[in-house]
């Protein structure tokens, strides 16, 4: 048998036209290009000049541009076809319906925290609970969904003041669920202190995971998060290791609240969270919304200074795994699976076009029904922008036909925004409708002046430059991506 | 401080000059008329005579990237046309397969 050798087809630049790409000079010297299925690369000013020119002096430059669909040649397939299978397995969520129902059993709370965006109520106010008559109502409407997946987060105030009604819920939804045989999952945000150990038996029956607040070490702590016998660290560690020691490890996770008290420490937060076994910290930055504004903590540190408190966070971050701890930071693993892999983001924030509503619905204690959990805080600011109606009155269709629906999804489709429609990065990002609302007065915002696209335009290419140069950073964000 | 800035419009677009303002002229003010072929833009700020040049270079800069982006989204784009609406229809049909209908 004669084994003839297939030489590989010439490139030739007059074979080849562009794809639909974008495109931004974000470094010194370099053009990051991206496309549509959240392919990017970073070229330098002499490769850019070569797409732009379609006159390629370097193979290798070719085929990494037709690897990443950015160019074709111009008689084959392949691309037009496999570019609307990637595009579709990317937004596959937007069909799926409302997939996370929070139901904020009450505003009752035990805690007086300086940052709290709730408008907590006293702790024996219970006037402030939700009731059974409405958290059914809720149900139906959630049960409606066409998502075949519904996760109910109960939220508060301290949602375990109100445990009654989330043992409720629970059983409720279970019987329901023998009906409409969902993919259905608990978790109780909670900040610990109440915690008794029926409630960890039950939710060890039922499956129920628990999300608490940790801030970092002790003294910061309980300065943000104050309670009477300023405690609230000692309750919340407490709680952390009945949980695991009951149901496993896997069953809390923690996230923390930056303050301006939190800005000079984010080895110490993040040691905190290594201390105590957690393996993901969200950096998270201060939203604009309920006590954060009254108090003016939210005007007490800019963007920038977040930034810089991010980075030295992530940077720490990276050298610990690179001394073989097992730490993810949970926005940077946001952006990487938008960046890396083709899965839709569970993040509502980072969601387009906004994921309020779409993503995510809020059963007030009241009955009323919002968009988000930042527009029931809005609500408590006096803005009832993102109420959609009542659980007494609104089934899931007219909920998701209100104007504020409609209107906040068309604007905030991020490739049709104005900026983001151009925009390189405008794949890894995300469109919050109503943190535009609140901070720029419409839902689109003006994003040269957005602090939700200042993030962005640092983070992404900060991100997107180790993942290049990197050889520990390409592996370590490959395995944040896929989590 | 003010500088004037002149574009012709048989080579950058109206669009791409609005674009590029949008983008860069957060921290000043300007304005835009239309003589001919002309865009005519005085930009005015507050600042040192070098920080309005480094500006007026921006925008120049921006302006020409804005009309490469028009150049490129025309040529790709029934490419573009085709993709959204092949991608689109996918999970429209997908979903109409898995889904219940909405109650």
């Amino acid at each position: 048998m004669t084994i003839t050798k297939v030489k590989p087809p010439t490139l030739k630049s007059n074979d080849l036209s562009w794809l639909p790409f974008k495109f931004d000079r974000l470094q010194q010297d370099q053009v990051t290009i991206s496309n549509s299925v959240g392919e990017w690369l970073i070229l330098s000013d002499l490769e850019f000049d070569q797409l732009i020119g379609k006159k390629f002096s370097s193979e290798d430059l070719v085929r990494k541009l037709l690897a990443k669909h950015f160019i074709h040649r111009t008689n084959e397939t392949t691309a037009l076809r496999l570019l609307p299978l990637k595009l579709a397995t990317r937004n596959r969520q937007l069909g799926h319906g409302t997939g996370l129902h929070i139901f904020v059993v009450t505003l009752r709370c035990d805690h007086a925290c300086e940052y709290c965006q709730v408008s907590r109520q006293n702790s024996r106010s219970t006037e402030f609970d939700m009731s059974e008559a409405n958290a059914f109502s809720a149900l139906s409407i959630a049960f409606s969904s066409p998502n075949p997946a519904i996760k109910i987060e109960f939220q508060g105030g301290e949602s375990l003041l109100n445990f009654d009604l989330i043992r409720f819920i629970v059983l409720k939804a279970k019987e329901l669920n023998q009906i409409h045989k969902k993919n259905l999952a608990f978790v109780i945000a909670t900040n610990l202190a109440m915690l008794e150990d029926h409630m960890i038996e039950f939710a060890g029956e039922h499956d129920i995971y628990f999300s608490t607040s940790l801030d970092g070490a002790t003294a910061l702590h309980n300065q943000n998060r104050a309670r009477p016998g300023r405690n609230s660290w000692e309750l919340t560690i407490d709680g952390i290791k009945r949980i695991r020691t009951k149901l496993g490890s896997d069953r809390v996770s923690a996230l923390m609240t930056t303050t301006a008290a939190s800005l000079n420490y984010p080895e110490q937060i993040i040691d905190s969270y290594v201390e105590h076994g957690f393996e993901e910290i969200f950096l998270r930055y201060l939203s604009p919304y309920g006590h954060a504004i009254k108090t003016g903590s939210h005007a007490k540190y800019d963007n920038q200074r977040w930034m810089k408190f991010y980075f030295e966070g992530l940077n720490y971050i990276i050298e610990l795994n690179k001394s073989g701890v097992n730490l993810t930071e949970a926005m940077a693993s946001t952006y990487l699976k938008k960046m890396l892999t083709n899965e839709p983001t569970t993040f509502v924030d980072m969601s387009t076009p906004t994921g309020a509503g779409l993503g995510a619905l809020v059963y007030n204690y009241d009955g009323d029904v919002y968009s988000s959990d930042e527009g029931r805080m809005l609500k408590e600011m006096g803005d009832q922008t993102f109420k959609l109606g009542s659980v007494s009155t609104h089934n899931y269709r007219d909920l998701m036909l209100t104007d504020v629906i409609l209107d906040a999804t068309e604007q905030s489709f991020a490739p049709s925004a104005p900026m983001c429609s151009d925009c390189s990065l405008e794949p890894f990002c995300g469109s919050d409708a109503t943190v535009h609302h609140t901070l720029q007065g419409d839902f689109v915002g003006y994003k040269p002046e957005s602090p939700f696209c200042e993030r962005t335009m640092t983070i992404v290419p900060y991100l997107m430059k180790k993942y290049s140069e990197d050889e520990f950073c390409r592996d370590l964000f490959t395995r944040w991506a896929n989590r | 401080m003010t500088i004037e800035l002149t574009f012709d419009n048989r080579v950058n677009s109206i669009e791409a000059v609005q674009k590029a303002l949008y983008r860069v002229m957060t921290n000043a003010d300007f304005e835009m008329k239309i003589d001919g072929h002309n865009i005519q833009v005085t930009i005015s700020t507050l600042d040192s005579s070098v920080e309005i040049q480094l500006l007026a270079t921006e925008l120049k800069r921006c302006v020409n990237d804005y009309s490469l982006r028009e150049k490129i989204g025309a040529e790709t784009a029934d490419l573009r046309n085709l993709i959204l609406a092949t991608a689109f229809s996918r999970i429209i049909e997908q979903n109409n397969q898995d889904d219940e209908p909405i109650q």
